[in-house]
């Protein structure tokens, strides 16, 4: 445990009366570490040295370097943009809370956090809120106000209420809740003093916000710590075990969320199964590609999509193609000969064709979920990031915009492409949206993550396409790139599909007469979709079904790729709702033909 | 305003429950809880410790809660200061539990105290049932509960002091002292920032002294070290004729204040000047003087 030099309250005052309209680069020039009227606790730890202020003041001061601080008169003003300042907040917090070992008994006294307020770094609180008392300058409060108002005071109380000692990132909730969520919490003393019950208050907003829409998460916590606090003097909360706050957290959240009839966000993968309208749409398109390939195309595939599959006719890499849409259309654009495009009606580029048939897999997610998280980011954007992003676009964008008025002007100016966003960041303002969303790479590049968190994990801006419009490539010609190609993903190879041991038996290979058929007869043609296919023909009717794999209703199924259709008989499809014959036809094709893979692969 | 708890559901009567009085356990000596802690500093952890015996069947009844409702006892602290809180001993009773007596036991580490401490017993619905009027039926429902505020730190004032390993420090400071006090000879500075009383932890003694200060021998180091604390400021005192001859009162707090009113109470009725003059005269007899009159290794 450290002690601290403290100053007395009348000589902090005094202080502070001079520094809040003083300039910072005068602060700095009057700087010095002792204060002759500072004490220390008689008794309680180890006085901190000289040498260890200086040290602490300096790394303050490099922190809030990275947001523009600086000595010189010419000043670049503090970040105006509230995630950019929540940023730098929890950064200072994150410096204090581990770095000045102090106990909550030494942290408890204010002229402690006086002396950092006005003697310590008085000119870092002076950049930092530059003029809030409106033209006067800075509040004295900042200075030398309460640990709700001491900037340094009200920074180390939060890091220190809201530790996460079990987590990996102990700070995690300085980041994943903002500022006025982290105020609710721990400006209720009684609430936040029992630590196990912020944590879960904090973690317990995050969790039960997750795809929420149509109201602000802040609102969701005033509305919780409101129920919280009524409850709060009839519990004994320090005698509750962990399920017990579990239990009570997570029902206060579910009763908020019910009382302001909050609505979520769909799961995308399970939208993509039961919105049929969408899924029949995406079948259709398929086939319509998969008959517009040319011979060259095929030929291309068969080196460089669907392998192995030189010795496969054409028949089998057609379907395979087709099945292969499912997984990365991406993939398949980028062979194809720049005729079939032509023969695409209209769809004459691979980001014309790419969004004509990813658009129909993921109506539902683009339509719904991606404003609303691209609403998030831009929210989350920091102002210099959409000056720059403005400025490298030619948006004009006022001097003394709000950031409100900002997203609004970049929304509008990309038209709600958000992917476009995106791409047009620089690394850094990436990086920083990482953070701020708290999105996890997972292999992925920066800019490949946070299009997966915007997009979900069936829709993504290809990497080179997205780097061909990143700073460091060349610059798009137009605000919106048409070069971006959504593309369905899926997370299984063909190869690992979920087949049991039973489906390699003779039984279940496809018969070769069966791979001989032609093409156009087992393959309906867009043009003559409504025209019935006798199903009771298909090559493998009737076939065995592996235990395990098989569900009694689509909507049951859920599957996330063609994978898990493999285990549906015909006569459990022809038993299902809404599934008609074309879609049972293709499926039952498709199961013969991904275990003739799965054979020969095996 | 006297400010009365009235609970939305039946609780029993404070009968039900007997507690003994608070124990406080430091220096591995368990003492009867009382107003205040004067000993206390904010370094040390505290453990408090109480017994109680708890009629689960009466609460139950008077409570209006079903047979065999599970019910737990438990013990809690909370500071005003720091505004933390935590909790030691809780025990669930069992469905078939009638009348208990138990052991309580808290724990608060060191630091997380400042100011006043509150002790708080509570017997609290231990499971959720389901709702009924004038009944509790959330699990942590305070049913019956007592509290005790402490007063940490007393009223008096300190002799500000660290210990701290010579060795170790980047004071320079002799390795082989026992102690040495830090101060800048200006009387003016406040007590609380001009004085600074450093104990070297590599001295074997300076450590028994922190650990175990009733020991006879801590004891008699402590005489030693305050004498030699008291005669340092004496001295330096009265070899400042800026202090000898000052005539307006010191500032309160002021290194100045403290050694003007040591002078006074150990040498009533002689002015700073004629205890100068008498130091100078003869040093050998004036520092025996001075034990006498600070009492050194008398008490």
């Amino acid at each position: 445990m450290r002690l601290y030099p403290r100053l007395p309250p009348k000589i902090a005052r005094d202080l502070a009366t001079t520094l809040s309209i003083k300039p910072v680069e005068d602060i700095a020039n009057d700087l010095e570490l002792e204060n002759r009227a500072s004490t220390w606790a008689p008794t309680g730890g180890q006085r901190v040295t000289m040498n260890e202020l200086e040290a602490i003041r300096s790394e303050l001061r490099t922190a809030l370097e990275g947001f523009g601080f600086s000595y010189d008169p010419a000043i670049k003003a503090a970040p105006a943009d509230r995630a950019s300042r929540l940023e730098l907040d929890r950064k200072i917090a994150v410096i204090l809370h581990p770095r000045l070992e102090l106990a909550p008994s030494e942290a408890a006294h204010g002229g402690v956090w006086a002396f950092f307020g006005c003697v310590l770094a008085p000119e870092l609180i002076r950049w930092r809120f530059p003029k809030e008392d409106g033209e006067r300058g800075t509040t004295l409060e900042r200075f030398t106000g309460n640990r709700q108002r001491n900037f340094y005071a009200r920074l180390w109380w939060r890091a220190h209420l809201l530790y996460d000692p079990s987590a990996e990132d102990p700070y995690h909730l300085l980041d994943s809740l903002g500022e006025d969520e982290q105020v609710q919490i721990t400006e209720r003393s009684n609430i936040a003093g029992y630590r196990p019950l912020a944590l879960r208050i904090g973690q317990g907003l995050v969790r039960a916000c997750e795809g929420i829409r149509g109201i602000s998460r802040s609102r969701v916590q005033r509305e919780a710590m409101k129920r919280l606090r009524r409850l709060f003097p009839l519990l004994r909360v320090e005698a509750l075990t962990n399920a017990d706050l579990d239990q009570l957290i997570g029902s206060i959240y579910s009763d908020t969320l019910e009382s302001l009839a909050v609505k979520r966000e769909e799961a995308p993968p399970v939208v993509a199964w039961t919105d049929r309208r969408w899924n029949e749409v995406a079948l259709d398109r398929r086939f319509a590609l998969v008959e517009a390939l040319s011979e060259h195309d095929i030929q291309m595939m068969r080196a460089r999509v669907v392998e192995p599959a030189n010795s496969w006719l054409e028949f089998d890499t057609r379907w395979k193609i087709h099945f292969h849409l499912d997984m990365r259309i991406s993939d398949v654009l980028v062979v194809l000969d720049s005729s079939t495009y032509l023969r695409m009606e209209g769809r004459s580029s691979p980001a014309l064709l790419g969004r004509w048939l990813a658009d129909s897999q993921l109506g539902t997610w683009m339509r719904e979920v991606v404003p609303s998280r691209g609403q998030r980011m831009l929210q989350s954007m920091r102002m210099e990031d959409a000056r720059s992003l403005a400025s490298r676009l030619g948006i004009s964008l006022a001097q003394d915009s709000t950031q409100s008025a900002a997203q609004r002007q970049l929304r509008r100016c990309f038209g709600g492409d958000f992917q476009a966003i995106i791409a047009n960041l620089d690394d850094e303002a990436i990086a920083f949206q990482l953070r701020h969303l708290r999105v996890e790479l997972n292999d992925r590049s920066q800019r490949e993550a946070l299009a997966f968190w915007l997009c979900g994990d069936r829709a993504v801006a290809t990497r080179t396409q997205l780097e061909y419009a990143s700073p460091t490539g060349e610059r798009p010609t137009t605000p919106v790139p048409e070069t971006l190609i959504l593309a369905a993903t899926s997370p299984v190879p063909i190869a690992q599909l979920p087949v049991s041991p039973s489906a390699a038996s003779a039984e279940l290979q496809v018969p070769n007469e069966h791979r001989e058929l032609p093409v156009k007869s087992a393959l309906p043609s867009t043009r003559t979709a409504t025209t019935p296919i006798d199903h009771s023909s298909a090559p493998l009717a009737g076939v065995a079904e592996p235990v395990g794999l098989i569900a009694p209703t689509l909507e049951k199924l859920r599957v996330r790729t063609v994978g898990g259709l493999l285990a549906i008989s015909h006569a459990t499809l022809a038993a299902l709702p809404g599934v008609g014959p074309r879609k049972i036809a293709a499926i039952m094709a498709y199961q013969a033909l991904v275990r003739g893979i799965v054979g020969d692969v095996g | 305003m006297i400010a009365s708890r009235a609970d939305p559901w039946r609780t029993p009567e404070p009968t039900t429950v007997k507690g003994s009085d608070w124990h406080v356990n430091m220096s591995g000596r368990a003492t009867i809880l009382d107003e205040s802690i004067p000993e206390w500093d904010a370094a040390m952890a505290l453990s408090f410790s109480r017994h109680i015996k708890v009629n689960v069947a009466e609460i139950r009844e008077q409570a209006g809660l079903p047979q065999g409702t599970r019910l737990r006892t438990a013990c809690s602290w909370h500071c005003e200061t720091t505004t933390l809180r935590g909790s030691g001993t809780v025990h669930t009773h069992s469905r078939t539990e009638e009348r208990v007596d138990l052991p309580l036991e808290m724990q608060i580490p060191a630091g997380e105290l400042a100011g006043l401490v509150t002790l708080t017993t509570s017997v609290i619905l231990g499971e959720a049932l389901d709702a009924k009027p004038l009944r509790a039926r959330r699990v942590g429902s305070i049913l019956w509960e007592d509290a005790q505020e402490v007063v940490l730190e007393g009223g008096g004032g300190r002799f500000p002091m660290e210990a701290m390993s010579f060795s170790e420090s980047d004071w320079q400071h002799p390795d082989r002292a026992a102690w040495m006090l830090g101060w800048g000879k200006d009387f003016d500075l406040p007590v609380l920032g001009g004085l600074h009383l450093m104990l070297n932890l590599d001295h074997p003694k300076v450590k028994t002294l922190l650990e175990r200060p009733e020991d006879v021998e801590s004891r008699i180091l402590s005489s030693t070290m305050f004498f030699d604390v008291g005669r340092q400021l004496v001295y330096a005192a009265l070899r400042d004729p800026l202090f000898v001859e000052r005539t307006n009162p010191w500032l309160k707090e002021s290194v100045g204040a403290v050694v003007d009113r040591l002078l006074r109470t150990s040498f009533r009725g002689e002015s700073a000047r004629s205890l100068s003059e008498k130091m100078k005269a003869r040093p050998e007899w004036f520092d025996a003087y001075l034990q006498a009159q600070l009492g050194a290794w008398w008490s």
